[in-house]
């Protein structure tokens, strides 16, 4: 793997995770890859990992069932949802709010945009 | 697991390269030490494996003082200098011969990192290329499974696809009880393998955190503009990436390369963003057990020196015998003496100072330097391999040749003299005696009641003994003035000696210790010899003292030995 992204090592380790649970890759309630066999694949230091792996406990997203290995919560998905929510709104928001702030933007006319961006993307309605 | 207190070290007493060094590294990391060219890491390094000794401090690996190089230290370490040697053997062999030496090694894990590595299991390792050789002597250190596993420079010489696996490798083999130490300059390398980080420049820790600790205190972003908090900043496209003081507590990816240059920038404030931890816990206290002289470790050992270097000594011993042969030639230019007989046997002496010396160069190259060192087997058996192969299979074998080559040749001579000039057994006896004089008899050694060639024949060892391991390559050369000045200076001393005590007209033959030669205006020389009892002490000296202590230096010089 490829770590680009400004974040931490193993923020961006939490990312994939949280990728993986997102496209049922690990499916929720399942088992995911041990601490070992995950630092492997993604050739970084398996201390790494274990942190990656605590921060997710934290936030509620998996659990350690002892001596058997990490699950994927049954409620992961909401919590990533929240996570990525909270953590979007902290750190990206503010840049769009800048920028629609300096280039003038009407926050109605966004709006509009916004609504038919999500119906021809996604087929719903809002 | 890796203790360092006070440490100092210089290669001269004038210039230290580390003064009063202290850190402590523990199990359960891949430490990263960082460091610019020549700053010093693999001194630390080999200080660590006990292959350079500190001026001053204390260095605890595993529990032991590296210096010792006990084979319960040994077992429990593996380094991989930058430069490796291999002998001129297949892996399976390499693996015969060396694994047995190390308890947790595991053979299956061997074959699977070769297999991972794409090392090919049919060539001779000493001619497969640098990063084939690199990649299966990682292979082997980690299968040895010791707890402190040490690399300098490991990604040298490796290609993209052996990089992605020695970081593959290396991330399944770390475990909490394991310390990995890797030194590099190629930081791109490992970045985010190594979950320690030791950064030395100008001899000095400038700074060893977590990179936990680091993400903590440091912020890696880019910016628009400097502020005080910035350590280091380089113009990128998008305005300036900088290291910072991270006072806003972001969490963000660590570019160790401009950690780096941050930390060589500022070393100062560094410091003062990482106070510096204390070692509290007292050193323990070094284990012993088994380590003088173990019967297994000791056949190992001979096992391998026997299968890496018997073709080179087997081929010595050929051209020995070649020479002894041509010696024996010359007789028919010879036919008053014995000696050509006298000149083969010489020979056959003297090469043992090439047996000795074929067994003891990897003194020669350092990296094969390092893997003997490092070998776990005292310093009594490494001594004694050498002891044992020249006294137990050189000298039966040299005596066996050249018994066989004296009577073909004796034969030969006396069944020309019988059957071409008709010769008679008896007129043969008193007419040419050197064809029945066997020069290996009974009564020639029973005349010479020590074994007369047995205290060359180690004296000669004795030398190449300490010459190999005093001189690394020059080893011949140096040995050998050496020693001749100080044969000179004996002969020299006890000439000048009789002078003072005779007068000016006497003088000693040189290199006779216990016989004056004196001339006088009357007659034209005598000799006079001095008493029995200075005799014996001279011979005992000459024939048991200093062969004796020629062997002694050198196994003192095994526990000394630095690389």
């Amino acid at each position: 793997m490829d770590f680009r992204g400004k974040q931490a090592i193993y923020l961006q380790i939490g990312e994939y995770i949280f990728e993986q649970i997102l496209l049922k890759q690990y499916p929720m309630g399942e088992k995911i890859p041990s601490i070992r066999d995950l630092a492997v694949a993604l050739e970084v230091n398996p201390n790494t990992v274990q942190r990656t792996y605590d921060f997710l406990q934290q936030k509620e997203i998996i659990q350690i069932k002892r001596g058997i290995g990490y699950f994927v919560s049954n409620d992961a998905e909401d919590k990533i949802l929240l996570f990525r929510r909270e953590q979007f709104i902290e750190t990206e928001l503010p840049n769009v709010f800048r920028n629609l702030h300096l280039l003038k933007i009407n926050f109605e006319d966004l709006k509009a945009q916004y609504q038919q961006y999500i119906q021809e993307n996604f087929n719903t309605k809002i | 697991m890796i203790k360092i207190q006070n440490f100092s070290f210089g290669y001269n007493r004038k210039k230290m390269l580390y003064e009063n060094l202290s850190m402590s590294l523990e199990a359960g990391s891949i430490y990263g030490l960082l460091g610019k060219n020549g700053a010093g890491k693999s001194t630390l390094l080999c200080n660590m494996m006990g292959l350079l000794f500190p001026v001053s401090g204390k260095i605890e690996v595993v529990q032991h003082n590296p210096q010792k190089r006990q084979p319960s230290f040994l077992q429990n370490v593996y380094f991989i200098p930058e430069e490796v040697a291999f002998p001129s053997i297949s892996n399976h062999t390499y693996l015969e011969l060396y694994a047995p030496f190390y308890p947790k090694f595991n053979e299956h894990q061997f074959y699977e990192y070769l297999k991972e590595f794409e090392v090919p299991n049919d060539q001779k390792l000493n001619k497969m290329s640098f990063g084939q050789q690199k990649k299966a002597i990682i292979a082997f250190g980690l299968a040895c499974n010791t707890q402190v596993f040490i690399m300098d420079e490991p990604t040298n010489g490796l290609d993209i696809p052996s990089k992605s696996q020695f970081r593959k490798l290396v991330a399944a083999a770390l475990t909490e009880e394991r310390l990995f130490i890797i030194s590099t300059h190629q930081v791109r390398d490992l970045d985010n393998l190594i979950d320690q980080i030791i950064i030395i420049d100008e001899s000095e820790v400038l700074l060893k955190a977590s990179i936990m600790s680091i993400n903590e205190k440091l912020c890696f972003k880019t910016v628009a503009e400097l502020d005080e908090n910035v350590l280091y900043a380089e113009d990128s496209l998008k305005g300036k990436t900088v290291v910072a003081v991270n006072v806003m507590v972001e969490d963000s990816r660590i570019n160790i390369e401009h950690l780096f240059n941050a930390v060589i920038a500022n070393p100062k404030r560094i410091k003062d963003i990482f106070k510096k931890q204390l070692i509290t816990k007292p050193l323990q206290t070094i284990q012993k057990m088994n380590n003088t002289f173990n019967f297994r470790r000791f056949g190992l050992l001979l096992r391998k020196t026997i299968y890496e270097k018997g073709l080179v000594l087997g081929g010595t011993f050929i051209l020995v015998t070649v020479l002894i042969v041509l010696s024996y030639s010359s007789t028919s230019q010879n036919r008053v003496s014995s000696l050509p007989q006298s000149m083969g046997f010489v020979i056959g002496l003297f090469s043992v100072t090439a047996w000795v010396n074929i067994l003891l160069n990897n003194f020669s190259k350092k990296s094969v330097a390092a893997s003997y060192l490092t070998l776990p087997c005292s310093h009594i058996e490494k001594w004694l391999s050498v002891f044992v192969i020249t006294v137990f299979m050189y000298l039966p074998l040299f005596l066996v040749v050249f018994k066989v080559i004296d009577t073909l040749f004796l034969n030969h001579y006396r069944e020309l003299a019988i059957s071409k000039f008709h010769y008679s057994t008896k007129q043969l006896e008193t007419d040419l005696p050197y064809l029945t004089y066997n020069f290996i008899e009974k009564d020639n050694l029973n005349r010479m009641p020590f074994g007369f060639f047995l205290p060359p024949f180690f004296g000669l060892g004795g030398v190449a003994v300490v010459g190999s391991l005093y001189f690394n390559q020059k080893s011949y050369i140096k040995t050998a003035l050496v020693f001749l000045g100080l044969a000179f200076a004996l002969s020299l001393g006890s000439d000048m000696l009789f002078r003072a005590i005779i007068g000016e007209e006497s003088s000693t033959s040189i290199l006779s210790f216990t016989k004056a030669v004196i001339t006088t205006e009357n007659t034209r020389f005598f000799t006079v010899n001095a008493s029995e009892s200075i005799q014996q002490i001279v011979k005992y000296f000459m024939m048991i003292f200093i062969p004796m202590a020629l062997w002694l230096i050198g196994l003192v010089r095994f526990s000394d030995k630095e690389l």
